[in-house]
């Protein structure tokens, strides 16, 4: 305690050296919480951004085999889905029936092509937060033959709210369907990098698809926490091999599990199976390819970072080699005094210990000064990766404190290597040299 | 039984491609409060004779006593104890600590060192701080215990320095040409500053100089030259 209390009073009493050693090390940690936040938001930001997109985390298709011996996307099994949410063991917020198609809209002269998800009303609470309703009302999506509209589409087919256009399709048989359709509702859509779908009524697009009016293709579950989709997925896998067919593992494109959801697909089958077929996927299925990117960056980050560190490291220690040299004298006086080889030891790397807290304590509130003004930049763009990377045009930046812990034991670590050969050169220096020197 | 006997010391050390033979076969004893002085010219050996009685040096041959203790049989650890436990240092540049204040700078010693045998660990903490006020009053510091070294002359320092080699209660204070950085009047001050702790607590001080004024105030005398005695001698009237 002595040896602390002398460290802390050798620290307080040589404020310039302290202020550059601690401002040192504070700087280290600024810099390694900033990049671990700066990745971390952009990894959240593009799984907030394709949940969002994709309508939640865990993705239930099913597939049957038709009489020609074609696969269709479908699930007429509504059981055997409800029976797998049921057997889940976490808690799940929201589970959604979707139908969807790539529909042609036509206005007149004016045609567009527009991804159609049909929907039921009363299990899209998140979707509903989602979009901004500019002029009409989501509720009239009840309404049979009813269709919600993104702004800028309905801008670029000349489409006004009560309007009705032409919606060409395909039934999930591959025959020409057409059918027409009135817009009740125009919206901005807040998330899905500003390439929004357009909504309609699960009954209007199983219309289109020529499917029953009570089935779906796929289910989306909105879980309570993002963190449980792994085994979400796995345990309803472990369902569906039970109560029906698991569709074998998909090894031909990590763009499969996304292209499945988003269009559907329709193939021969040469081995057909009965009833239904089920696949689950989830959003970092969907999202592998992104967060490859998302980890090369954090790669990248890391690299930088331990550059920095090794910058960083070097610094500090010549820093206290000079300490050394200037404090040869009073190492010598303490000797001779009687301080034990392992009490100088011991004083210097207290004195490390004392400066890294005070500069992880500093750079971690410089770090979340840094954080929140960074959050709170606004990044403009509808597009790209400034939509991909942001959640409502912001970095996302959340502070883990495991992150937190990581970073501040690693800079500890660093000081104390930094501190810990100058310490053992003091504790080893031989007193009547070091009163020489001084002399 | 002496307080320090030196036997047939040598000290060699190399120099360049040349080994300098500091000291050639010393002898002499230290009585328990003797008022010592090393005298001689520059590079005659003084130094080199008080680092090896305050431990911090060893001899080439021969043997230095401490107590009855041979140094060359200890280590490192136990030679530390020793230091801290039986000797004092005075330094001719003071060596204080520049950051901390004059009380701070003569507590310091008693911050140091493991030894449970020192006999201030069983102090409490008003009897530490009556102790060094009273150092402080008897090198008449009083109006300085805040100030630190930079705030304070040549003169005050080496009081300083005084102070802070009696806080341990050492039996032995060793002094290198204490009074070389000192003008005359205070250095006179100072060698009679020590005179007095010597008398007043009757600790045995050993100091090197190579001015022949303060060889009147010393009750032994021990002068060097090239290494070996010259001439070793006890003044009873300069102690009387």
């Amino acid at each position: 305690m002595t040896w602390f209390k002398l460290a802390y009073r050798n620290v307080y009493r040589q404020k310039k050296r302290s202020f550059l050693l601690a401002g040192a090390i504070a700087f280290g940690m600024l810099a390694i919480t900033l990049l671990n936040t700066l990745t971390g938001a952009m990894a959240t930001a593009v799984k907030t951004n394709f949940s969002s997109a994709l309508g939640g985390h865990v993705y239930m298709t099913g597939e049957v085999v038709s009489e020609r011996g074609y696969s269709n996307q479908l699930i007429n099994r509504s059981d055997i889905v409800e029976q797998a949410i049921a057997n889940l063991s976490m808690p799940v917020a929201e589970v959604k029936k979707r139908s969807s198609a790539r529909l042609q809209l036509i206005n007149n002269s004016k045609t567009d092509r527009l991804q159609i998800q049909g929907i039921e009303l009363a299990n899209e609470q998140q979707l509903f937060q989602r979009l901004v309703v500019m002029q009409g009302s989501l509720d009239d999506l009840k309404q049979p033959g009813t269709l919600a509209l993104p702004m800028n589409k309905a801008r670029d087919l000349q489409v006004r709210l009560g309007s009705s256009i032409m919606v060409k399709g395909e039934t999930m048989t591959g025959q020409q369907n057409l059918l027409e359709w009135k817009v009740v509702a125009l919206f901005r859509d807040q998330g899905g990098f500003g390439r929004s779908n357009g909504y309609t009524g699960l009954s209007t697009m199983n219309k289109m698809l020529n499917i029953p009016a009570d089935s779906f293709q796929r289910v989306n579950l909105v879980l309570q926490d993002m963190q449980d989709m792994g085994t979400a997925t796995n345990e309803l896998k472990h369902s569906f091999t039970k109560l029906a067919t698991l569709k074998p593992e998909d090894t031909d494109s990590t763009f499969g599990p996304m292209r499945m959801m988003m269009q559907g697909g329709r193939a021969y089958i040469e081995d057909p199976w009965q009833d239904t077929r089920f696949d689950v996927t989830n959003l970092d299925d969907v999202t592998q390819n992104v967060m490859s990117l998302v980890n090369g960056l954090d790669l990248v980050a890391k690299l930088i970072f331990g550059v920095m560190l090794v910058i960083t490291l070097v610094g500090i220690s010549n820093s206290y080699r000079m300490v050394l040299l200037e404090r040869v004298a009073e190492i010598g006086n303490m000797r001779a005094m009687g301080a034990q080889a392992g009490n100088v030891f011991r004083l210097f790397l207290y004195e490390a210990i004392i400066l890294a807290i005070m500069g992880i304590a500093v750079g971690l509130t410089l770090a979340i000064g840094g954080s929140l003004l960074i959050e709170s930049i606004t990044i403009p763009g509808d597009r790209g990766p400034a939509r991909l990377f942001t959640v409502a045009n912001h970095l996302p930046m959340a502070l883990s404190l495991t992150g937190i812990v990581i970073s501040a034991g690693l800079i500890m670590l660093m000081t104390l290597l930094a501190a810990y050969f100058p310490a053992r050169g003091a504790a080893n220096l031989d007193p009547a040299e070091a009163l020489r020197s001084a002399t | 039984m002496p307080l320090i006997e030196f036997q047939q010391v040598h000290k060699n050390y190399p120099l360049g491609k040349t080994i300098v033979h500091a000291l050639q076969g010393i002898s002499f004893d230290v009585q328990e409060g003797d008022f010592v002085t090393i005298s001689g010219p520059s590079g005659s050996g003084k130094s080199t004779i008080l680092n090896m009685i305050g431990c911090i040096d060893t001899a080439s041959e021969g043997e230095v006593v401490i107590q009855g203790t041979k140094t060359s049989s200890l280590t490192d650890k136990e030679i530390t104890e020793l230091r801290h436990r039986t000797l004092g240092f005075i330094f001719q540049n003071f060596n204080l600590i520049p950051v901390l204040s004059v009380y701070e700078n003569i507590e310091f010693p008693l911050l140091l060192g493991d030894g449970k045998d020192d006999p201030y660990k069983s102090w409490s903490d008003s009897e530490k701080k009556d102790w060094i006020n009273y150092l402080i009053k008897q090198v008449g510091l009083e109006d300085y215990a805040q100030r630190r070294p930079s705030a304070l002359s040549g003169g005050q320092r080496q009081r300083v320095a005084i102070a802070r080699a009696l806080a341990t209660k050492p039996t032995i204070v060793l002094a290198d040409e204490p009074t070389a950085n000192l003008d005359s009047v205070t250095g006179e001050q100072i060698i009679q500053l020590m005179r007095e702790m010597n008398q007043n607590l009757g600790t045995t001080f050993i100091f090197s100089t190579h001015d022949p004024e303060v060889l009147k105030v010393a009750d032994h005398v021990v002068k060097i030259r090239d290494g070996m005695v010259e001439d070793d001698y006890r003044v009873v009237e300069a102690g009387a």
